[in-house]
Parts: structure tokens; sequence; C-alpha cells
């Protein structure tokens, strides 16, 4: 069976354990819980007529007096930048996470989460700007792990990325 | 027995040590705890801790720790914090370590249960903070709104603070200023009125005025307004007057009420030290009306005692104010305070006082004495002193009195005293009783003459009188015009 390491990475707080736990157990909490250093979820998907194992790293998010463990990344197959719609500052941390895995990692898959999509009254992220990085090349999807919009869909998206790799 | 000790010791603290034998392969150390199958997961069944999966948590602290034991330099590394669903369905977080013992490569791993979760909680609090604190300025327009607040709050702070300090050093002028010694009421009220406005918001446009005991005190520019703010000035609950400040103009249009509730407080404090100030200098003022008018009726009285001689000899009383006015005149010229040039004085109004005891046709027949007479004369010091020294004065007068014929050569009586034995005012009286004596008529003969009294204090001075005092009285009838009255 294939293995592949995946890691959430991003702001605190935007959803990332809640992401996991939509995808690997298809529940949600209101109830934020961070997350302390790494958490570890596996989920088998059938992809392509073949099983797939992701492991998915639940990485504590940044919030600017610690910064991601370098070593937590070694081994991955792809990568999940989650970023809170509501919240304009978690797209620029997202992308300075993303220049510096670039940096050490070079090409490893990855997509962009645009989370809580659900709270449509406190978006603050402009669209014009994740239209710009969907332009740019970006896999871009606008999910809720309260809903589960587009989560199955974001991971299976991934998952295909790091195949074709 | 130890070992089975030090399994169970470890098992306690919820530590698994386990020795890297090679290839990813463990020897256990301590006790077989259930939740290392989640690493170990053949363990059970083959008895050997060989870590397969490179993709787990342990397997990447493996991927640092492996090179960490060959090179075998430093003694520990950790792993870091990571959490995990253990086989009985808990979510527990582990912790690994790496050490170098002996040459022995040993993995300790340990596992927190529910005593993690107080950590975590902190660790929630604080970015719960810091996601209340991030939702302040969710956008730059919030920041922007928010910055704007906070500079205006700053502003309004720095501003309120000015005016506090303004208030402050106006309300320290005005205290230095009632502090200071006060020549005059007016001129308080003047500086105070002047001073006044400078603690006020807009003290270009501010005026101020005075009211006390229906005289006004203003500033050049005062103009009442419906803009004022006013305070009582009280003494002893009694109103006396009014304080009063106006803006001479509407500064802004936002100034509804143009005064802070601080100036109305800096009005009242001014006002408040104003009436103590006012009462206490009235009652100064009236003390020393009070001491002058006690002076006054003091010497009036001792005046209207030596005149009581008159009765028995108008000649006596009038030589004792004579005597009394040139030694007044000599203490002025050897330049003593007012103090001591009153007491000379004093002193010279009743120093032959003790005469009273002398019968008055001794006093007032013409002709010479006889010894006898001339003895019961100079018994007049002793009783003069007698008679003053049951007076309670706050100056040595009695014993002036009873040296006033002594010499400086101690040829005088009654104690024959010399020198600086003699007190100075009594060296002034003695000069300045000769000299009377001699420049005045007297019953039994008529005036010598200045010139004469002159003559004789010069030719004893330095032997029967001060040199000092006959100086001065000298230079005061020679050059200085002083005159003897009738």
């Amino acid at each position: 069976m294939i293995q592949k390491k995946i890691c959430m990475l991003g702001s605190f707080a935007v959803g990332k354990t809640s992401l996991v736990r939509r995808f690997v157990e298809n529940m949600f909490s209101d109830k934020y819980m961070t997350t302390i250093g790494v958490k570890i979820e596996k989920k088998v998907i059938d992809l392509k007529a073949q099983s797939l194992t992701l492991v998915i790293w639940d990485i504590a998010g940044e919030n600017g007096f610690h910064q991601i463990n370098g070593s937590y990344l070694r081994g991955m197959s792809g990568y999940i930048l989650v970023a809170d719609k509501t919240r304009t500052g978690t797209l620029d941390t997202a992308m300075n996470i993303h220049k510096t895995v670039v940096q050490a990692f070079r090409d490893v898959p990855f997509i962009l989460l645009m989370n809580k999509m659900d709270l449509t009254g406190q978006w603050d992220i402009q669209e014009s700007a994740i239209d710009k990085l969907s332009q740019d090349g970006w896999d871009v999807f606008r999910t809720s792990a309260k809903t589960g919009h587009n989560v199955e869909e974001a991971f299976v998206r991934l998952s295909q990325k790091m195949l074709e790799k | 027995m130890e070992d089975d000790f030090y399994n169970k010791l470890l098992d306690t603290l919820n530590l698994a040590v386990l020795e890297h034998v090679g290839n990813r392969s463990f020897k256990l150390l301590s006790a077989a705890s259930n939740w290392l199958s989640l690493f170990f997961p053949d363990s059970a069944a083959t008895n050997e801790f060989k870590h397969s999966d490179e993709l787990d948590y342990l397997g990447n602290f493996l991927a640092d720790a492996i090179p960490f034991w060959h090179d075998g330099k430093a003694t520990r590394i950790n792993s870091g914090i990571w959490s995990e669903v253990i086989p009985s369905g808990e979510t527990c977080w582990f912790e690994a370590s790496a050490h170098n013992l002996d040459d022995r490569k040993i993995l300790i791993v340990k596992i927190y249960r529910a005593e993690f979760s107080k950590a975590q909680l902190r660790e929630q609090a604080a970015k719960d903070n810091l996601l209340a604190f991030e939702n302040l300025f969710r956008t730059e327009k919030d920041l922007e709104k928010y910055s704007s607040i906070l500079e205006a709050e700053v502003n309004k702070r720095t501003a309120d603070l000015r005016e506090r300090v303004k208030e402050l050093n106006c309300l320290y002028a005005v205290s230095r200023l009632m502090g200071d010694k006060i020549v005059s009421l007016e001129k308080l009220y003047t500086d105070i009125v002047s001073l006044v406005p400078s603690g006020f918001q807009y003290p270009d446009i501010a005026c101020a005025r005075l009211t006390i005991d229906n005289k006004i005190y203003e500033t050049p520019n005062w103009r009442e307004t419906s803009y004022m703010i006013a305070g009582s000035v009280t003494t002893l609950d009694r109103e006396i007057g009014r304080l009063e400040v106006c803006y001479t103009e509407k500064r802004t249009e936002s100034d509804a009420e143009p005064f802070f509730p601080e100036e109305q407080n800096l009005i009242e404090a001014v006002c408040e030290r104003l009436g103590k100030v006012i009462t206490r200098y009235t009652a100064q003022l009236n003390l020393q009306h009070g001491y002058e008018v006690l002076n006054k009726t003091f010497e009036d009285t001792v005046l209207a005692f030596g005149t009581i001689l008159e009765i028995k000899d108008r000649y006596t009383a009038g030589h004792q104010i004579r005597v009394a006015r040139i030694a007044e005149a000599i203490a002025r010229e050897m330049n003593l305070d007012d103090e001591q040039v009153r007491i000379t004085r004093i002193a010279g109004t009743i120093h032959d006082i003790g005469k009273i005891y002398v019968p008055a046709d001794i006093l007032s027949r013409p002709g010479r004495l006889s010894d006898l007479e001339f003895e019961i004369i100079k018994t007049h010091s002793q009783y003069g002193h007698d008679i003053l020294k049951t007076i309670d004065f706050p100056w040595p007068i009695a014993q002036i009195v009873l040296q006033h014929h002594e010499k400086l050569d101690g040829s005088g009586y009654p104690n024959g005293l010399k020198g600086d034995e003699i007190l100075q005012y009594t060296r002034i009286l003695t000069v300045a009783d000769v000299v009377e004596a001699m420049a005045s008529h007297r019953p039994y003969r008529a005036t010598l003459g200045i010139d004469k009294a002159l003559q004789e204090i010069s030719n004893n001075k330095g032997k029967l009188y001060d040199p000092d005092v006959v100086d001065a009285c000298v230079r005061l009838f020679t050059q200085k015009g002083l005159k003897l009255e009738e």
C-alpha cells in the first residue's frame, strides 16, 4: 500500500485540525482547540483503482512566536496551506510558509485552502487576491470544515498531484 | 529484583526505555507498556522492537536520532511533542529523546495523559487572546479606525494633562504669592487677578475680575460675557468677595461648555486660599494694631507715671521729659536700633521717679543744699529702682534708673559702679541728665547754658562719661542743631 505524508500548514486557528477531522472522521466541532506540537492522523483513500494511505501531519499553527520545526516536513509528499477567509493576515502567513518550504524542498505538490467560507458575512480576504493566485497556477479550494464543502475534493486533488509526480 | 523495581518505577513515570541495537531495532530495557505497540506494531508477536514506519512521528525523529547516536558527540536530543490516539482510544501526547549513555544508544519515549491538558489550556488561552487582539484589527480600515481612535485618545489625554499642568502652575504661582510677605492686600488682589487667566484653557481670551468688599480688581481686558466661571471668597463663613473668569469670545463651536470641571476646581481653590490669606492678614493687622495701641498705652502710662512728680516738683517732671528726648537723640545718633532707642527714652521719662520720696521742700527749695539734704536727694536712685522693679518690664528699666548717677570712674552713686558695669542705656542717660541739668534753670540758680554743659561732659569724657556718648551728644548740639526745649 502506498503511504504519503501530507503536512497541514498555516496560521493558528485557521481550521487545519477541523479540516483533517472533517476529512478523516467527517465530523466538526465549533469549539476551537489549539494543537500542541503535531497531531498525526491517517486515512486510506482509493484513487485511480489503488489504495493510498494519507499520513496527515497536523502541525501547530504559526502564531508569530514559534516557527514550524523544519524537521516536521521531512519526507512529506505534499502539503496543504490553509488560510482563514475571514482573516487577511492568514493568507500572508500561508504565502510566507510556502516561500520557506519551496526554498527547502523545492518542488513539492501543494494546494491552498481558503477555509471558513461558511462565515459569509465576515469574509475579509478579497476574492481578487484568491483569483490572482489561481491565475498564477495555484490550486485553490474554497472550503468549509463546518459544512464539509470542498474538503474531500481538496485532499483528493492533492493526492492526485502527489501521485502524478 | 532490582530490575523489577526499576521497571515499575519507569512505568510509573510513564517512560519506556529502549536501546538501539541497529537497523531501527531496539531492545526494551523497561517494562512493556501496551501503548508501545503504537510504534512497534509487531512487538507483541515477535518480542522484537523494530520500527518500520518512516512517516510517523517517531520514524521522523529516528531520522535525526540514528546519526546522533553514531556521531556520539552530543548527549541528548529531543523530538518535541506530538499526539496520537493509543489503542485504548485515548488521545495522548508523546515526547521522545535520544541519549548516548556509556556508549549505549538509548531511546526514551514519554507518554503524557490527562496532565498535559493543563498545558494545552494555557496554550489555548494564549492563542485565544492573540485571536481576540487580531480581531480588533481585522482590516486595514479597522486598523486606521483604531489608530485614529487611539491617536485621538492620546491627543486628548495629552491635552488634558497640559491643562492640568497649567492649572497646577497657576495654583502654585498663586500659592507662592500668598506665601510671600504680603505688602498689602490690594497688591495681592491685583497680582492674583493677573495670574488667574494663565490657568485656563484659552489664556489669550481669558479675563478675570475680583470683587472684594465692593472694591473691584480686574485685568485690563475684562469684559463680562456669557462664558463665565466664578467662585466665592469667604472669611470665617462670610462671603466677602467673588472671583470671576470670562472668555471674551467663543473659541470653538464644539465648546458648548467651555470650562473644564478642573477649572472650576481651580477657581474655587484660589478663592479658598485667598479667603484664608485675607483672614490671616486681617488678624495680623488687628494684632499689630492692638500691639501698637498697647505700646502707646504703656508709654502713656509711663509718661503719666513720670508726671506724678509734677504734683510735688514741677521742675523735675519737665526735666525727665527733656532728658528722655536728649537720651533718645543720642541713642539714635549712636545707631542703636529702634527697640534700644525706645528703652532709652522710656528710662529717661521716669529716671527720677524715686524723687517722689524726697520731701518737696528739698526738691524745690532755692539755694544750696546741705550735706544731709544732698544725701536725702541721693536716695532717689534706689527708691526709683525699688518702685520700678515691681513692674514686669521686658527691659532693664529699674536697673537703668538705679545706675543713672553712676560714673565711669566709679565715683558715682549708689553703688560706685565702673566702666562696663554700667549699662549702655545708663551711660547715655547720665550724659543727657547732666547736659539737661546744667543747661536748664534750677530753682537755686539760673541756667549755665548748653556750652557750659557740653564743656563739662567734654572735660570729663572718658573719666566720668562714656566717650562715644559724649561725642554723639556734642555732635547733636554743635553740628546737628539739637535744641533744649522748655
